[in-house]
Parts: structure tokens; C-alpha cells; sequence
């Protein structure tokens, strides 16, 4: 259980990181990120530890959990962690990834999904996404960095 | 083939030969090095740490919220007990077979039993039923309401609605998780 509980530490803001980059809802996140560490205890949990495996569990939560979906989407004030000095910094920053995400839901899913995946502080390897997505490496470079355009376009036209 | 080196850089995924190509591209194309930098602030702000305050979901955590409102004696003894009971019908006399001995791989058939005399209309919304409310059949003048659902064997949310509208847990199990909307959802384990 020791190495389930470090697991669910390490890991649970990258899946609530990922989960929120594709959905831009916090309700839904947090609750399928809890979702998908249940199904994952259940299932896994005696075996070694793999995020590939739990993120690819969360892409199934993600997917049941669409229908649920009826919620207002908005951002927390303490989602986004606090780094900044000033509450003004911290309005600014939230805004700010607010438009950045808004942006991503214009994206096509494969496209939203492979670039909140490869996000992120310690993000997973391009060898995982692979694991995850079902592509090859070779495949998962082309698309993250065409997606990675198409977001900067979108950003461009202030299409958020 | 060189923009694609960006997006490697970004992601730590360069091999020492595309180091080099992409320091020697930095040094002699401008284009090259503003995209790389639009594309890095850019990936700075989707990665915007973010951080969730949920306990980890083991049983332990999860009924405290139950707990808590046993011990505040929000919910009415009478009615605590009568659940109780029910419970002891359902699992030791009604269906004794359904929920304790039948293999894994089967349908197994539930009775969900709430003692609510004062209502004129008990549903029943759970992960089962994708939160849809069922409806519960009243068992006569006693104050019982019940339904019988047919569900696989695994872990299942659920909560009861009285009324149309009041949101209780089931009092007549122990589990339970306090959603978003600071309701309790009572959690029940079928057949695992």
C-alpha cells in the first residue's frame, strides 16, 4: 500500500493536469482522476507501479464520464497553484491559462489529447504517449509538434 | 523536418546528433529561434502547474464523511435503524445467495431498500444507472421503498432522491464519498 500511496502523491496532479488541459472542466477532472486511481487500486494495485497504464485507465474514465458532462466548466480559484507574489499575478496567470485551455478545446480531440499529455512539469516521454495513445514514437513526434502549431494558430487569432 | 526539432527540444526527447543540428539552426536562422521561443512560452502556459486536494480513494478515506454525519446525528435514529434492519433482511434473509456467494462473473439482482414514511415518491440515481432516477416502489403503508436492479458485479456510487428533489445516502451502508455538491453518495461493492 506504501508504494500505491507514493504512486497516487507523484501522480495525481499530472493525471488532474492532464485531465483539466482536455477538458477544461476542474469538477470533471478531479473526479475522474479519482475515478481512474480507484479502477487502477482495484485492478493494478498489487503490481508495479505504470502511468501508462493509469492514464490510459483515465482516458477510458474520461470517455464514461462525457455523458456527466453537464456541468458549468470554470476554473477554481485554487487550482492553479500559487506561485505569484500579488493576487492581481494570480488573476493574470489563471486568465491566462484559462484562454490557453479554452484554445485547446477548439483542437481536435487527437490533437487536444496528444498535447495534454506530452504537458506539463515532468511530462511523460514520447515512448509512453505512444504506450498510451497506441501510436508509434515516430508517430507521436509528427503529431505533437503539428498540434503544437495548430494551437499557436488558434492562440493567434484569439481564438480562445 | 528542422521544425520538428522544436517540439523535441520542448519535450527533452533530442538525441546528442539533433542537439547539435538544433544549436547550429538556433545560431543561423532568427525564424527558427522565434518560433522556438513563441512555442516554449506557449508550452509554459499549458503547463501551468496544477494541483488537487483529493485523499487518496481507500475505504478508510472514504466513509469518513459518513462518519462524521452518523456521529452529528443528522440522520434519524428510528430511520437509522430501521435501515439497519432492512439490511440485515436483504443480506441474510432475502437474498442471502445474490450477494454473498454467487461467482464473479454474474448478473447479480440487488434489492435497494430505504425507510422513508413521510415521502410521497422515492427515486434512486446511482453509477449504474448513469444517475438517471429509477423509481422506487413503495412496499405498502410500512414507509418502505424499494427496487430490485439487476448489475454486474463491481463498485457502484449511488444515491437516493425523495421527493424529487432531497439527496440521502443510504444509511444502511457503511461507505460513503461526499461529491462536489457536498452530497453523500453512499458506495456499495456487488459481488467483489
Amino acid at each position: 500500500m506504501g508504494d500505491i500511496e507514493a504512486f497516487y502523491r507523484a501522480g495525481k496532479d499530472k493525471l488532474f493536469g492532464y485531465l483539466v488541459r482536455m477538458t477544461a472542466n476542474h469538477d470533471l477532472s478531479a473526479d475522474v482522476m479519482q475515478e481512474s486511481f480507484v479502477r487502477y487500486i482495484e485492478h493494478y494495485g498489487s503490481g508495479p507501479c505504470q502511468y501508462s497504464l493509469l492514464y490510459r485507465i483515465a482516458r477510458n474514465v474520461l470517455t464514461d464520464h462525457f455523458r456527466r458532462n453537464n456541468r458549468f466548466t470554470y476554473m477554481d480559484d485554487d487550482v492553479v497553484e500559487d506561485n505569484c507574489v500579488t493576487p492581481e499575478q494570480t488573476i493574470v496567470a489563471r486568465d491566462a491559462f484559462q484562454q490557453v485551455l479554452n484554445a485547446m478545446q477548439k483542437l481536435k480531440p487527437d490533437d487536444r489529447e496528444i498535447l495534454s499529455l506530452a504537458a506539463g512539469d515532468g511530462n511523460l516521454s514520447y515512448q509512453q504517449i505512444g504506450e498510451i495513445t497506441g501510436n508509434s514514437e515516430a508517430n507521436v513526434k509528427v503529431r505533437i509538434h503539428r498540434a503544437r502549431l495548430k494551437l499557436r494558430e488558434i492562440l493567434k487569432k484569439g481564438g480562445a | 523536418m528542422k521544425d520538428e526539432l522544436i517540439s523535441l527540444f520542448i519535450d527533452d526527447e533530442l538525441d546528442l546528433d539533433e542537439k547539435t543540428v538544433f544549436v547550429e539552426t538556433v545560431h543561423a536562422d532568427p525564424t527558427f529561434t522565434y518560433e522556438t521561443l513563441a512555442l516554449l512560452k506557449q508550452e509554459k502556459l499549458l503547463s501551468t502547474p496544477l494541483s488537487i486536494n483529493r485523499p487518496m480513494p481507500v475505504m478508510a478515506t472514504r466513509w469518513s464523511p459518513l462518519l462524521k454525519r452518523f456521529w452529528s446525528f443528522q440522520i434519524p435514529f428510528k430511520a437509522l435503524a430501521a435501515g439497519l434492519a432492512t439490511a440485515m433482511i436483504v443480506i441474510f434473509v432475502m437474498q442471502p445467495e445474490t450477494l454473498l456467494f454467487r461467482p464473479k462473473s454474474q448478473k447479480l439482482f440487488h434489492r435497494f431498500v430505504i425507510f422513508e414514511p413521510g415521502v410521497q415518491q422515492a427515486e434512486i440515481a446511482g453509477s449504474f444507472s448513469r444517475w438517471k432516477p429509477l423509481p422506487m416502489k413503495s412496499s405498502g403503508r410500512n414507509g418502505y421503498w424499494e427496487v430490485t436492479i439487476e448489475l454486474s458485479p463491481g463498485e457502484y456510487e449511488y444515491s437516493y432522491f425523495l421527493d424529487g428533489k432531497k439527496s440521502v445516502a443510504d444509511p444502511t451502508v457503511q461507505f460513503g464519498e461526499e461529491d462536489d455538491f457536498g452530497n453523500i453518495n453512499s458506495i456499495i461493492r456487488i459481488g467483489t
